[in-house]
């Protein structure tokens, strides 16, 4: 006979546990399942975010398909996720050069020093950074012109016909359509994200100090240990790392909202689904539009959950 | 294969902020010799760890020399010291599969992807890994771990192999059928080989010789029924041996020719064999201790002849094969290993006849042997 998830006695015993998980999992339904649930309702209306609204099906998705602006965000947002998957390598290899310390007080020195720069607001930061790549004021141009490197850009855009750098006039990272992509690659530099160095480190601290000495006795070098030995045995940590990094860019636009507009900047180079999904809502005012837009985003993104946990395999 | 040599070896850890400088090696000596299997054996934080590990390379030295065959190998890395190592935790690559683990050091040192496979499975058959070489460590018992540890020693061919508490973590029975298989190995294989544990039944099982050490030094080097039978100080004298060696504090006194042995509550007294007599001549008067084994006492029936100490039982516990007498007198307690029986009564009194040959004498203030 099958049994109850919930047996009466167990019922009796342990009611109190969910009668105080109701509240929370009410909170969770109402702010997170309700508006997620209301999405995919409203995909396939025409409606302007007023009361009035018209059924039309899949419109919505058959118009996305052939969203010139929003094919073009997808390819955005790909080039940005391999950049971000590139700016990982700093952290791991801060966290390995942290554990590699051998003196514990350093070790902690320089965790608290990756610690304290995240009570600085996210949105200070990228504030920071704006002014950093202001063509004028940023400090990017200033080190730039005084360490002569403009000069070698504007040689360098001279030999191949870029016409991208010139000698007289200041570099626009963010008013250039051509140098968007770069600007927001160079964003975050030297990628040390505070967050994934404690991640990988929290790894490295769970290898035993014998496995580094039986490899030491094995003959390895300090670029095999980290190949080897450290690498491997955090990959649970990367994995993590990279699944949050996936959600996390496609469905992140802040940067390019702060950093250019809510049009992605001169000729929308820096459009991203997310931002264009904002735009569509909150500029075009088209509610069924942008819900059909989030769906879809919603899609890719666990997709990409999926084969990642399937595929990205790790041994341990 | 080669011989070791440890020359006033030392090892200091400077003071910290938490603790003062710490002396855990004071200077030994130690000569192990060519394919000799030689146990360093003491209680945890005698420096016996650290002694193994300094040979291994992995603790820089504070003073002395280590010599591996011709080379002094102070200065040379661990790697090239041409040592392997079986540590307490296997320390094996959780990631990587049996045949890798084995492979690995060989890997990195260039050898053949051929050669790599020879010796791999060669001492995979040697141990009986054969049908575990594409496990992952997490899947392999305790017992099964070690030996892959083992083996990942094996494939080097190294001229000295080191085992640091290797069986510590395995249940008792494993650790006994593992026990018998390193010395087998020791055996087949024919290396050097240093062997650290605090456990004095693998010592004496395993060890062609055995090295006790005591806070940073060592107390005796010797084959283990020397160390058993005529053990050089008190320490040794009780370390060695289960259940330890009686230890009965007394006094010796003078009688014409020979010495008498009086225990300090006046519990027995004994007359000392002529060879004793003779060695503790100068002792008379003083303040000296009696060692016994708990084998060489015999119970006496009720009429038996020549009684050296009469007893009263505080608690026997019957082993199977023997049982074991906690006896209670003067100022002493003693256990005797006797024949099994099982209508002993705490209480009763028990005659004791002590096998005079096989008593030991230590000077109470220097704790060595009187011989």
């Amino acid at each position: 006979m099958p049994s109850l998830p919930l047996s009466p006695q167990k019922a009796r015993r342990e009611w109190k546990l969910y009668f105080f998980i109701v509240p929370s999992l009410l909170l969770v339904g109402v702010f997170s399942y309700f508006p997620a649930g209301s999405a995919i309702f409203h995909s396939l209306f025409d409606w302007q975010g007023g009361d009035a609204k018209q059924f039309v099906g899949f419109d919505n998705f058959r118009r996305a398909l052939g969203d010139k602006v929003l094919w073009n965000a997808f390819g955005t947002v790909a080039c940005l996720m391999l950049f971000n998957l590139f700016k990982m390598i700093p952290s791991i290899l801060m966290a390995v050069l942290i554990h590699r310390l051998r003196s514990d007080r350093w070790q902690y020195f320089y965790r608290v020093l990756l610690v304290v720069p995240m009570i600085v607001p996210h949105l200070v930061t990228l504030f920071i950074w704006k002014f950093f790549l202001d063509p004028n004021l940023g400090i990017l141009n200033r080190v730039l012109d005084f360490t002569g490197g403009k000069s070698a850009l504007v040689w360098i855009d001279h030999v191949f016909g870029w016409g991208i750098f010139f000698e007289n006039a200041p570099i626009g990272w963010l008013s250039q359509p051509e140098l968007i992509l770069p600007a927001l690659f160079l964003w975050g530099f030297p990628w040390i994200g505070s967050v994934g160095v404690l991640i990988y480190l929290a790894g490295l601290q769970s290898i035993g100090s014998e496995v580094y000495e039986a490899a030491e006795l094995d003959g390895i070098g300090p670029i095999g240990k980290f190949f080897y030995i450290e690498l491997p045995l955090i990959l649970t940590q990367v994995r993590l790392s990279v699944v949050l990094l996936i959600i996390g860019t496609i469905q992140g636009y802040g940067l390019q909202l702060l950093l250019l507009g809510d049009s992605g900047g001169p000729g929308g180079r820096g459009m991203v689904p997310g931002l264009w999904m904002y735009n569509r809502a909150f500029i075009a005012g088209d509610f069924g539009y942008a819900c059909a837009i989030g769906i879809i985003l919603f899609i890719f993104i666990f997709t990409l959950t999926v084969i990642n946990n399937r595929y990205v395999r790790v041994d341990k | 294969m080669a011989n070791v040599t440890l020359k006033n070896l030392t090892k200091i850890y400077p003071a910290s902020e938490k603790n003062a400088a710490f002396t855990a090696v004071k200077g030994i000596n130690l000569e192990i010799r060519d394919r000799e299997f030689m146990v360093l054996v003491g209680p945890s934080g005698c420096g016996k760890s650290t002694t193994l590990r300094m040979i291994a390379g992995l603790e820089e030295i504070s003073g002395g020399d280590i010599t591996i065959g011709d080379q002094v190998v102070n200065n040379v890395l661990p790697k090239d010291r041409d040592i392997a190592m079986v540590f307490q935790n296997y320390a094996l690559y959780p990631h990587m599969s049996v045949y890798n683990n084995m492979g690995f050091g060989l890997k990195l040192r260039k050898f053949s992807k051929a050669e790599i496979d020879r010796r791999v499975r060669e001492a995979a058959a040697m141990l009986g890994l054969e049908n575990l070489l594409d496990r992952k460590p997490k899947a392999l018992s305790g017992g099964q771990r070690q030996r892959v540890a083992v083996g990942r020693a094996i494939v080097r061919q190294p001229k000295v192999f080191l085992f640091d508490e290797p069986l510590s973590n395995l249940d008792a029975k494993m650790r006994v059928s593992t026990r018998t298989e390193i010395s087998k190995l020791h055996a087949r294989l024919n290396a050097t080989m240093i062997y650290v544990t605090h456990d004095q039944v693998e010592a004496m099982t395993m060890g062609d010789r055995i090295c006790v050490m005591k806070d940073g030094q060592i107390m005796q080097v010797d084959e283990p029924l020397t160390l058993y039978n005529r053990p050089d100080n008190l320490y040794v004298a009780g370390f060695i041996g289960s259940p330890a060696m009686n230890l009965v504090p007394g006094t010796l006194r003078a009688e014409s020719e020979k010495l008498t042995f009086t225990e300090r509550g006046a519990a027995f007294g004994l007359e000392l064999p002529a060879r004793l007599s003779r060695a503790a001549r100068g002792q008379a008067g003083r303040e000296v201790i009696l060692g016994i084994r708990p084998e060489d006492m015999t119970e006496l029936g009720r009429d038996g002849d020549g009684v050296s100490a009469e007893l009263e039982l505080d608690l026997a516990e019957p082993m199977g094969a023997e049982t074991y007498l906690y006896l209670q007198g003067g100022e002493c307690d003693v256990i005797a290993r006797v024949p099994p029986r099982s209508d002993y009564q705490t209480g009763q009194k028990v005659r004791l006849r002590f096998d005079l040959e096989k008593i030991h004498l230590f000077d109470a203030e220097t704790e060595l042997a009187i011989r």
